[in-house]
């Protein structure tokens, strides 16, 4: 009948959830629902739980809600079906440290039950470290986890130590005021330490604490234990009808759990009252069902080995994975910094190698302007050489006279200017001329007017602002170039630097000394 | 996914790997493995063969079932360099046992139905028998496992009707097995007079081989018959001279179901003193046992873990050397720059030199 109505409360609570309220109102209001029915209906639990999981949550809903269904799950005794939600939900390594808790407390409990006892210890000891070093409200957990500290030190037959582990959660009993379900672990804990020192008296009185409180909070996994634990007493007092009793009661429980372990405990327990009492017919219905929860619970335990041995080699390589994964982060992000130096390597060449471009620009363009290169020129005349030739000295005069006139005109910017046309000029043959030019301006004909060319554009920039505003195709036709490339690569090969170049120079030299005036 | 942990009697584990070395598998499967890895270097196929179903049936032995499975698998791939057919019968044979003791049973049937009809048109029928034996002897376990009973009798008969035809003493100890296997779904099926006949004659073939172990699980599951029937000084009996025989064995399994059927018996007699004596004793096994079942899984976890932690440790230098080589790479590119750095401003600086003398001399 209880059980009924916690089940009419359950569809209530999931119509009003569903239609009622707020989404994140409805989630938060279904869980803990969820978590109070966990105990007298954990299947109704599970579908709470996997309900919730089909909506949006967020990743510390999502580990609260599947370790709901995990703990329906270790209820009905699937323990493979347990550990595959909680290791799921303990997946997220950012979880809020509360959950991380429960969830590693949850594993070292399912792992224990296993009798894998260095995974457990493993467990107990992750949720032991995050517990010391979380602040805040601790209180609860610190109770979970002192409880299950006393269940270890019950299964390896610590009873003096699981007794004062005991004593100690009694300083908590806010604790048990808020969390029944834990208060009813707690008395189970006590009976079974003084069932397990002999202190018969105080097991019976602890084991009916615990089923009086379960009549609050119904839990049938607590209350098919304790009737299963209260009945071997009864069996030692050899008070076999009464032990036979409760072993009913406890496997009604433990049937509507569907919890074969529970099952199979229980009927092992049963045996060996009906054999006394020569309850043949019942005994040997005991025995054979017996026989078939052995074989199934033999299956479910296999399967739940393999499944933790599985999910905690899964767990292990992901860790593996992690690190190293970490290792090859730090590979990446060096390799980034590389990168980065690189190019800023690279940068800084180029900035410096423009720096002394620019440098070098303004000098070629202050030799230009200043006409430096023309001098240079003149400066070697190799009149040794000349000597060599065959020339007359009259006519070698004449002939440089005729060309230092030639330059100061402006007849080099004739177009058709050639060394043909200026020996006829100078009435002179080709030869005398090409030699004179080459020995004194230690250049070839072509070069010389070229120079002679630029030097004039220059000249015209220099004096005719105006000339700075032209296109480079008008200077190149006024000094005689046909064309604007042929003017560009000239004026570049005997400058240094392109015409453009030049001009800018030159205007922002003159911008500057129109604003220092 | 890996499964390999399954509770089984070793006496079970050691007459199923039942061949030649068969007692040395039991007693030392180290120095089995060591023949078999002897065996592998050997250029002949079949013999490469045999060695890995041997050491197969050593790690078998050693309950590591998967480490079993995989030598079988790769006793399978070596089956494509060879055209003997009792080769890959004795293979089949060997990898349907391991899967049904990995509890893989649908791996289990596809195997066995494989090399069923194998068994079945192989030109020398006699050759080839135990095998169909054991054959029908594994469909039996997997049906009695997923509790099947009335199923698994019928494989259990036709595995029976197999060996009865092998003319070998050997052969008794299988048809012990399957006939004591066949008692226990007897009993279940609560039939309890063919359940003792059949645990009878297990223990009758058990003789013939004199396996005192095979004998002693007889004598266990005929005095369970016993204590059901309510025969309880029949049972203690039985069950007193299973336990004398088995001293010698050591098979916790065995041991374990002799305690709890004495504790049981005792108590239907009013023995208290008795009844809690094999009680405890049976709740001892009981935790040795699984101790000594869950120790193994808790090492292989272990075992994996570290080899991990050593993969872990044997990448590091790779990576550590790695991030050293390029951070002194960006050490160096950092001098390059410092360096290209003083030069252009030394460069600089002449140049500028060079700029303010013909700026001087520039008569603009």
């Amino acid at each position: 009948m209880r059980l009924f109505i916690h089940y009419i409360k359950i569809c209530f609570f999931v119509i009003w959830a569903t239609f009622g309220t707020g989404v994140w109102a409805q989630q938060q209001t279904l869980l803990e629902k969820g978590y109070e029915f966990v105990g007298a209906n954990p299947d109704e639990a599970i579908k709470i739980g996997e309900h919730l999981l089909k909506r949006e949550v967020t990743e510390s809903e999502k580990s609260q809600t599947l370790l709901l269904i995990a703990q329906g799950y270790y209820r009905k005794g699937a323990y493979d079906h347990a550990l595959k939600i909680l290791f799921e939900a303990g997946k997220n390594q950012n979880l809020p440290w509360e959950n991380q808790v429960k969830i590693l407390l949850l594993k070292a409990e399912l792992t224990r039950k296993l009798h894998l006892n260095e995974q457990a210890e493993k467990y107990f000891a992750q949720a032991g470290k995050i517990l010391q070093s979380a602040t805040g409200e601790k209180d609860f957990l610190q109770a979970l986890f002192m409880t299950e500290k006393t269940r270890r030190a019950l299964q390896q037959k610590e009873f003096k130590q699981a007794l004062s582990l005991s004593d100690s959660l009694v300083n908590y009993p806010h604790i048990f005021t808020e969390s029944p379900r834990l208060y009813q672990q707690w008395c189970l804990n006590r009976a079974e330490i003084y069932k397990k020192i002999a202190v018969v008296d105080s097991a019976v009185f602890y084991y009916q604490k615990m089923l009086e409180a379960e009549q609050h909070t119904p839990d049938l996994s607590n209350k098919s234990m304790a009737l299963n634990e209260l009945s071997s007493i009864y069996f030692d007092k050899k008070q076999y009808e009464k032990a036979i009793a409760l072993l009913l009661q406890s496997q009604q429980a433990a049937q509507k759990l569907d919890n074969t372990f529970l099952l199979l405990s229980i009927k092992s327990k049963m045996i060996p009252n009906y054999l006394i009492l020569k309850d043949k017919e019942n005994q040997n219905v005991a025995h054979r069902e017996f026989l078939v929860l052995k074989t199934k619970s033999q299956n479910l335990e296999n399967s739940a080995l393999n499944m933790a041995y599985n999910l905690i080699s899964q767990e292990e390589e992901e860790h593996y994975q992690l690190q190293k994964n970490s290792y090859s982060k730090n590979l990446r992000i060096s390799i980034g910094i590389l990168i980065v130096m690189a190019l800023t390597t690279v940068f800084f060449f180029v900035k410096n190698s423009l720096k002394l471009k620019g440098r070098n620009e303004i000098i070629k363009y202050l030799e230009a302007s200043n006409n430096l290169w023309s001098q240079k020129k003149k400066s070697t005349p190799k009149s040794e050489i000349s000597r060599k030739n065959n020339i007359p000295t009259e006519t070698e005069q004449a002939i440089l006279t005729k060309l230092k006139r030639f330059e100061s005109s402006v007849k080099f910017t004739n177009k058709e200017m050639s060394l043909a046309l200026l020996a006829s000029q100078f009435d002179t043959n080709t030869k005398y001329l090409s030699e004179i030019i080459n020995t004194h301006y230690n250049e070839n004909f072509n070069s010389y007017i070229n120079r002679l060319r630029v030097g004039f554009i220059i000249e015209k920039l220099k004096s005719d602002p105006n000339y700075l505003n032209y296109k480079i195709s008008y200077l190149a036709d006024q000094c005689g170039f046909s064309s604007h490339s042929s003017f560009a690569t000239v004026f570049k090969s005997v400058t240094g630097i392109a015409p453009t170049t030049f001009i800018e120079l030159m205007q922002n030299e003159q911008n500057n000394q129109q604003q220092t005036l | 996914m890996r499964a390999f942990f399954r509770t089984y009697s070793l006496v079970f584990i050691t007459f199923f790997a039942w061949n030649l070395g068969a007692q040395s598998i039991y007693e030392a499967p180290d120095k089995v493995i060591e023949k078999g890895n002897r065996m592998l270097e050997n250029p002949d196929v079949t013999t490469r063969i045999e060695g890995l179903i041997l050491i197969s049936r050593a790690y078998s032995s050693k309950r590591d079932y998967q480490k079993s499975l995989e030598y079988a698998l790769e006793a399978k791939s070596l089956l494509s360099k060879t055209d003997n057919v009792l080769s890959y019968i004795k293979v089949m044979d060997r990898i349907a046992i391991q899967y049904e003791q990995l509890g893989i049973y649908d791996k289990a049937f596809e195997t066995l139905n494989e090399y069923e009809s194998l068994c079945l048109e192989y030109p020398v029928a006699d050759s080839v028998r135990r095998y169909l034996g054991n054959n029908y002897l594994v469909r039996g376990f997997v049906y009695k496992n997923q509790l099947n009973c009335e199923i698994a009798i019928g494989y259990f008969n036709k595995s029976i009707s197999e060996y009865l035809k092998i003319n070998t003493k050997q052969i008794n100890a299988n048809l012990s097995i399957a006939t004591y296997n066949k008692g226990n779904c007897y009993i279940m099926l609560s039939d309890y007079q063919e359940a003792k006949a059949n645990f009878t004659e297990s223990a009758d073939f058990a003789d013939k081989v004199l396996a005192k172990s095979l004998k002693a699980f007889a004598y266990k599951g005929l005095a369970e018959v016993y204590t059901l029937e309510g025969s309880y000084t029949q049972a203690i009996e039985l069950l007193d001279h299973a336990l004398e025989i088995s001293d010698n064995v050591g098979d916790l399994v065995l041991n374990r179901g002799i305690y709890e059927g004495l504790s049981q018996s005792y108590l239907a007699i009013d023995n208290m003193e008795k009844y809690q004596l094999y009680n405890a004793k049976f709740a001892e096994t009981q935790d040795e046992i699984r101790t000594s079942e869950r120790q193994s899984v808790d090492d292989s976890i272990r075992v994996y873990e570290e080899t991990l932690q050593t993969q872990l440790q044997q990448d590091k230098p790779r990576f550590v050397y790695g991030v050293t080589a390029v951070l002194l790479g960006c050490f160096l590119l950092l001098g390059l720059i410092v360096f290209n750095e003083k030069r252009t401003r030394k460069k600089v600086n002449s140049l500028q030199k060079q700029i303010e003398i013909l700026q001087k001399k520039n008569p603009s």
